[in-house]
Formats: structure tokens, sequence, C-alpha cells
């Protein structure tokens, strides 16, 4: 199994930030990164879309879901920036929609930097009754070989 | 009881589509097999979102007309 050094985990986990599915990418798993990159900026933009490109702001009422969209700093800086004149004067009857839709792929691309640390430095498998053996019975085997 | 319906089911529609993206990357997790990811992802979301829907809804319902 390839051992991969913690300052390219580091530097995956950065990129996954950056852009959701980078961190597996350069890892190696490429179909795996398009998914990601697909599902979590068709999910962000559809939020964007819905609350008319006023998902992203900073002020102090919209201070905790930047914190959740944040977790996608590749779009949600960039449209941070680019959006912040627009004014909240009229009635947006999807705006909560389209954030919490903005919010949930930043919060799920945390989960895709975790899947990254885990791709890299895999958890070893679980003894269970699927394998074959149970482990009551993995148990006996071992007594009576010693 | 005043029950706005094309509201209501644009609404259901954009949360079954929320929970099949979430479950789609939820389930990717560990997982290596797009074509696996997908179509486990799809089938544990399409169940959530009909339980879901059928004990808030459906209860949600009875409780507002209810009260």
């Amino acid at each position: 199994m390839r051992r991969y050094s913690p300052a390219t985990v580091f530097i995956c986990i950065v990129a996954t930030w950056i852009i959701p599915g980078a961190g597996h990418w350069l890892l190696g798993r490429r179909k795996k990164a398009l998914l990601y990159a697909i599902v979590l900026t068709a999910m962000f933009v559809i939020g964007l879309v819905l609350a008319e490109f006023r998902a992203v702001r900073s002020d102090d009422d919209f201070f905790l879901y930047l914190l959740g969209e944040g977790l996608y700093a590749g779009l949600t800086f960039p449209t941070l920036w680019l959006t912040h004149g627009l004014q909240l004067v009229a009635e947006h009857p999807r705006l909560e929609v389209g954030r919490l839709f903005a919010t949930v792929a930043g919060l799920m691309n945390l989960c895709v930097m975790v899947d990254v640390y885990e791709t890299a430095y895999p958890r070893p498998k679980e003894l269970s009754a699927n394998d074959g053996v149970t482990s009551a019975g993995a148990l006996a085997a071992a007594e009576r070989s010693a | 009881m005043n029950i706005r319906y094309g509201e209501l089911l644009e609404h259901l529609g954009w949360f079954v589509l929320l929970v099949l993206l979430v479950s789609v990357v939820y389930n990717g997790l560990r997982r290596d097999d797009v074509g696996e990811i997908i179509r486990v992802g799809v089938r544990r979301g399409l169940l959530f979102a009909s339980i879901s829907i059928a004990l808030f809804g459906v209860g949600g319902y009875l409780l507002a007309a209810w009260l």
C-alpha cells in the first residue's frame, strides 16, 4: 500500500477545501473526485440561484451560515466578493432554502476532507461475521493453536 | 386549514433533492466504486426522504388539523 507523507495529505486537504474532490484527484481517485466536485458544486450553485445570489453574506444574521459555506472556499469567497453589493430590499421567497443548500454543500465538503485523510491513511478493516469467521470462532481457533 | 399546495410541493421537491445529494456524498465516504456510491446513495436517500415525509408530513398535518 502506498504511504503518503503528512505534507502531501495536508496539501490534499487544503486543495479539497478550495475545490471539492481536488484532494481525491491528487491521491489518484479520479472518478470519485469528479463525483464530489459535480455534486457539491451543483448543490452550492442551486443554493445561490434559489437565493437570487444572496446566499453568501457577511452580515451578522448570516454569519453562522457563512461559517458553513466557508468550508467550500473556492466558491464562497469569490461569491462573497462578487455579490457583496446586492441588497436584501425586496422579498426573496427562496432565500432560506438557498442558504440551506449552500451551507450544506460547505458542511458536506468537511466530510469530503475527512475522507481524503481516510483515503491516505485507511483504517484497518474490522473483523466481522461477513469475513467468514466470527470473532468468537477466531478466538477459539487462536486458543486451540496456543 | 389553508394549505398552499404549490409551495408545499415545491419545498418537498427541494427537500428530496437536498437529501439525495447529501446521501450520495455521505455514502461515498470509505467507498471507491462510483457506481456503487450513486446506487447506494440514491437508494438510502429515497428511503430517508420517504420516511421523513411520512413521519413529519403526515404527523404535522394531523397535528395542524387537531390544533
